[in-house]
């Protein structure tokens, strides 16, 4: 039980002048699961990467069992017995589940020159697996048909598969809803019982006491300490992630009577239904709910993503038609979407480009574009919102989460928008910054911004609304003040079927 | 340290320290090479296709691809001669042959972006059905008996500078400017990238992508009159294979097949490249047929240098 499976000792790893890792420590026990909590840019993925061979590392050593390890690729760490399972799922879609877990080592026969797929047993191996797990997936179910849990369970069956010492899960629960969450661990307690080492990270500091042993923290690159769970309650824990304490701020209400926004019977097959709201004048308005509740969907239609069945939009009482984003913007609405990687930013484009997709219009002179405006604006932002980056000519990857989401903040705020749509505008991102956008989200709100948050967290909708409306299964259940909210009463609201 | 640099100076511009060794190479091999005479022949040779080159690269920035310049070209090329040849006054000729070849870009371009088709198959029916329309309303033979002063487009020159490469230079030096320096251009790059992000910040995607197109197809009727006028016929069969060579101009050049990455500087380099190994072939007399597989060659080799130049920058 006590056994030391993984072993990494004095890890570095430099990209270009940044250190990402310094000197990083991790010693993982076979059956255990060890949480790795960090700040985003804390080196935990780089570390992750470094031990199944994605990256190589500049300095340290790594041992499996006793005997060091160099692997030069994540197919090697594979056959080594050390596999990861990343919040991006690397399955094929248009795939069978018995495939994607035996793709690139298919079960095969050799007929004379003639070689054979086994798949009927291909298929019964997989449903071996899949019945390990207590999964009733079925291993000829296409993979995109899927629901996230099922492909996540594929995943880690995928992972099974080969004979297995240490997993790595990146976020295992990031998109999963409650119900789902439970069985996840059912199946991590599962795999820890065959004395598998489970190397965890997230970001969820809650869960951490229910399903991890022991718990290592990492801060800007560096490791700090390794606690046994017991003794690292949750306050405990953040004040290693950060550093120094933080101080809880009271959000001041700054609303006004001024109705900056109606929305009118928003409906869209059965995607959301019949949805009515008001937005004023320097109001936060949360939107809660549970996973496919419609609330991504909804404000995806308000700002004329997607096609909606019916619905009006009234801004500053005057009906506005707005049938594609370039509308929107015009309206005075930005859209912080909840992928800042896919839909927020072009990743391989510097900051202050990124900044200027917005503002072409802006930009433009008689003749040509002011490239020089652009890029003074984006060094306004990164000196107003503390973006951590080199300069505004650094490409978009190369920032850490919380500092792209700035970005993507820093380009919707320059449109100088009335009112701003912020879908889970602090998903993955560590707290500091997290802190940083719920200040800026006061002070937006201060100057008369009208601001919609969606967000999947309880505490935050509360901290940062000043009222919070409630959609369940693409209803609106419940329209609250956050002067009388408890996490209980939105759970509550959340699991309704009856609309208001 | 400084190994590191050169390995990173030579990385970066590998294509033009061939290009520098081939000319070297072909000067010292043949006196007739390095001649103002043989250098302004390979400008006139290039320039033509070059202008095509412009759109194409446009297009693949723009995350799609065209095929049917090439007959586009043949088309606009013989409704123009046609039209001379009628008697209509060469100036309203001119006009009417670009807005014909913007038409087809708005057909081009409208179907792809609005149907959300791939340009590619779009572009493939269009490429047989304007070759094959050019030959149905020429019956197959070029259309001659243009007016004289028409010729006087693509054969005049200024102070030994042929007409040809000074409009070369004029499209390239206003459209360098429009994908650097304009909203439209830096859109075209942004779509190229990730199309979902430049919907999502108020980027009229379908526009720019059919404006794309239709800009290239009407460049395509530009290359038309100036083929014409350097031919003096409008011959369905002309410009076969054009798409062929501005996509190799352009990937030799640098632009990413895959949209988002690329400069029209690079598209010229790539041209030129491809001009001077031909003109240098049959400077030192090489068989027509190897000529074709050692162009082929060359273009697989450049490819495969761009990608690890890529790699190399990542």
């Amino acid at each position: 039980m006590t056994e030391t499976i993984l072993r990494a000792k004095g890890v570095s790893k430099r990209f270009g002048g940044t250190l990402a890792l310094d000197q990083a420590e991790l010693e993982l026990r076979s059956g255990e699961v060890h949480a790795l909590v960090g700040a985003n840019g804390a080196g935990k993925s780089t570390l992750i990467k470094i031990i199944t061979g994605a990256y190589s590392n500049d300095e340290g050593h790594i041992y499996l069992g006793d005997k060091e390890i160099h692997v030069k690729s994540t197919f090697e760490a594979r056959k080594l017995g050390i596999s990861a399972v990343y919040q991006e799922f690397s399955l094929i879609n248009t795939l069978s589940v018995a495939e994607n877990i035996y793709l690139g080592k298919l079960i095969r026969r050799q007929y004379g020159p003639i070689e054979k797929i086994q798949w009927q047993e291909i298929q019964n191996n997989a449903q071996k697996i899949l019945d390990k797990l207590e999964s009733d997936i079925k291993p000829e179910a296409i993979v995109g048909n899927l629901s996230v849990a099922q492909k996540q369970l594929v995943e880690i069956a995928k992972a099974l598969s080969n004979d297995i010492k240490v997993l790595i899960m990146d976020e295992p629960t990031a998109s999963l809803s409650d119900n789902d969450i439970e069985n996840m661990f059912k199946v991590i307690k599962g795999l820890k019982e065959k004395g598998i080492g489970i190397i965890y990270v997230s970001h969820r500091l809650e869960e951490l006491p229910i399903i991890a042993d022991r718990i290592s923290v990492f801060r800007d690159g560096r490791y700090i300490r390794t606690m046994d769970i017991e003794e690292a309650p949750k306050k405990v824990i953040i004040e290693n992630m950060v550093g120094t304490s933080m101080v809880e701020t009271k959000r001041k209400p700054c609303s006004t009577d001024e109705v900056l926004m109606e929305i009118k019977n928003f409906s869209s097959g059965t995607k959301f239904q019949n949805i009515n709201f008001l937005l004023h004048k320097g109001e936060v308005l949360g939107i809660a709910g549970l996973a496919g509740a419609g609330r991504t969907e909804l404000v995806r239609a308000i700002f004329g993503v997607d096609q909606k069945d019916s619905g009006e939009i009234f801004i500053h009482g005057k009906k506005t038609v707005i049938h594609s984003p370039a509308d929107a913007k015009k309206a005075g609405i930005g859209f912080i979407t909840e992928d800042r990687k896919e839909e927020g930013l072009i990743l391989n484009m510097p900051l202050h480009t990124n900044l200027g997709m917005t503002i072409l219009d802006k930009l433009k002179r008689i003749i040509g574009l002011d490239l020089k405006k652009e890029v003074r604006l984006m060094e306004e932002y990164i000196q107003s919102l503390k973006i951590k980056c080199r300069d505004s000519g650094q490409k978009a990857h190369n920032l850490s989460g919380g500092n792209q989401q700035k970005v993507v903040i820093a380009k919707w705020l320059a449109t100088e928008p009335k009112i701003l749509i912020m879908d889970e505008p602090t998903r993955g991102i560590d707290i500091g910054s997290k802190n940083q956008i719920y200040d800026l989200i006061n002070q937006l709100a201060e100057q008369g911004m009208g601001i919609i948050m969606i967000s999947s967290e309880l505490p935050e909708v509360i901290q940062v609304s000043d009222r919070i409306m409630v959609l369940a299964q693409g209803k609106k259940t419940g329209e609250l003040d956050n002067q009388e909210v408890t996490q209980d009463i939105l759970l509550d609201y959340a699991t309704r079927k009856q609309a208001v | 340290m400084k190994n590191i640099k050169i390995k990173d100076f030579v990385m970066k511009y590998i294509m033009y320290i061939v290009l520098v060794f081939m000319v070297i190479t072909l000067t010292v091999a043949n006196d007739k090479f390095l001649t103002l005479n043989n250098v302004m022949t390979i400008l006139k040779q290039i320039s033509i296709q070059s202008i095509v080159a412009i759109g194409m690269t446009m297009i693949i920035i723009s995350g799609n691809i065209d095929l049917s310049v090439g007959s586009i070209v043949a088309f606009c090329s013989v409704i123009g001669a046609m039209l001379m040849a009628s008697g209509v006054p060469v100036w309203i000729a001119i006009i009417l042959v670009v807005l014909i070849g913007a038409v087809i870009g708005f057909i081009s371009g409208g179907v792809t972006a609005k149907l959300k088709l791939h340009s590619f198959l779009v572009t493939l029916a269009l490429m047989q059905a304007f070759r094959g329309l050019a030959q149905t309303i020429t019956g197959g033979y070029p259309k001659a008996g243009l007016p004289d002063a028409f010729g006087g487009i693509a054969a005049k020159s200024v102070a030994g500078v042929p007409f040809l490469v000074l409009y070369m230079i004029v499209f390239y030096a206003v459209f360098v400017y429009i994908m650097k320096y304009t909203a439209f251009g830096r859109s075209i790059y942004a779509i190229g990238s990730n199309e979902e992000s430049a919907r999502l910040s108020g980027i009229n995607v379908e526009r720019v992508k059919t404006m794309v197109f239709v800009i290239s197809s009407a460049l395509c009727g530009v290359a038309a009159i100036l083929l014409t006028s350097k031919v003096r016929s409008g011959d369905p069969t002309c410009a076969n294979g054009w798409e062929m060579d501005a996509i190799a101009g352009a990937i030799i050049g640098g632009t990413n097949m895959a949209g988002g990455e690329g400069k029209l500087g690079g598209t010229v380099i790539g041209l030129l490249f491809v001009g001077i190994l031909a003109n240098g072939m049959v400077l030192l007399g090489v068989n027509a047929y190897m000529q074709s597989v050692i162009k082929g060659l060359v273009i697989f080799l450049a490819v495969i240098i761009n990608s690890i130049q890529k790699r190399a920058h990542n």
